[in-house]
């Protein structure tokens, strides 16, 4: 048997909503259904602060990176080693009072 | 507002913290242990500036002085475009980003496109003596003056001495 049906969307359409927050002391919502309203934008508001904080924090911990300034000019030089054995520590002159 | 000069100039061989060396040679050494006779060694020329304090450099109780990379505006943001967006330097400037210090421009304290910045994580090691003939060869040059040299001290020390944690406190909410 042949279905019809609507073919698949292609894109994704976001719609932008503005949540109102609601006040549930005013007159006008003192009815059942709209104290359940209040109580769900409630815990969306709630829940959306929630994730506005974490990506401010995540934003500001974000270290920046940078790269070192590469020299004003190179060239290379011909250097002969000289192995003079182990190092000494150095002297330390304690300034005893 | 008036900027209070960050830098005075000096002509001395004498070494301080806080002394701004341009064309500083540094040698970068490949040293393979295998070959210890002739070896070509790679020299860059650098701008620094001076970390080791003042006292030991006065009493000569360092064989080696510790410099920072220093360098203008132009010269960082051409290796990283990100700091040309706005506000990026600014951050650098309330000293949000680490490792990174600003200091005004020496000739025009009050243009802030003139400022040099100081790179904590690009630290080198030259010796005493070259070091000192290469500022008397350079003759007038500038130095950090106090308090912005404390203050630059104090920054470098707050980068060095940071702990990471594994995990902190978890947030307020």
């Amino acid at each position: 048997m042949t279905i019809i049906h609507l073919p698949h969307p292609t894109s994704t359409e976001t719609r932008q909503l503005l949540l109102i927050r609601e006040q549930p002391g005013l007159p006008q919502f003192q009815s059942q259904e709209r104290q359940r309203l209040v109580k769900v934008t409630e815990q969306i508001w709630q829940t959306l602060t929630c994730s506005e904080k974490l990506l401010n924090t995540l934003a500001d911990d974000e270290e920046i990176q940078h790269n070192s300034v590469p020299p004003k000019r190179v060239f290379t030089m011909k250097v002969r080693y000289r192995l003079t054995g182990r190092m000494q520590p150095q002297p330390y002159l304690l300034e005893d009072e | 507002m008036t900027i209070e000069p960050f830098w005075m100039q000096v002509n001395e061989s004498d070494l301080r913290q806080g002394d701004y060396l341009i064309n500083c040679f540094v040698p970068i050494s490949l040293f393979e242990a295998h070959n210890l006779e002739e070896q070509e060694v790679e020299v860059q020329e650098r701008d620094l500036i001076v970390l080791t304090q003042s006292c030991d450099l006065e009493n000569r109780k360092t064989r080696l002085v510790s410099l920072y990379l220093i360098s203008t505006l132009p010269e960082f943001e051409a290796v990283n475009p990100d700091f040309t967006k706005k506000g990026k330097w600014n951050e650098v400037r309330k000293g949000r980003v680490e490792g990174l210090h600003l200091l005004a421009s020496p000739v025009n304290p009050e243009d802030s496109r003139g400022a040099l910045v100081v790179d904590f994580r690009e630290i080198y090691s030259l010796p005493f003596n070259y070091l000192t003939q290469h500022a008397t060869q350079l003759e007038n040059r500038w130095r950090l003056k106090s308090p912005f040299l404390e203050h630059f001290s104090q920054t470098f020390a707050r980068f060095f001495m940071r702990v990471g944690l594994p995990s902190g406190v978890p947030e307020f909410k």
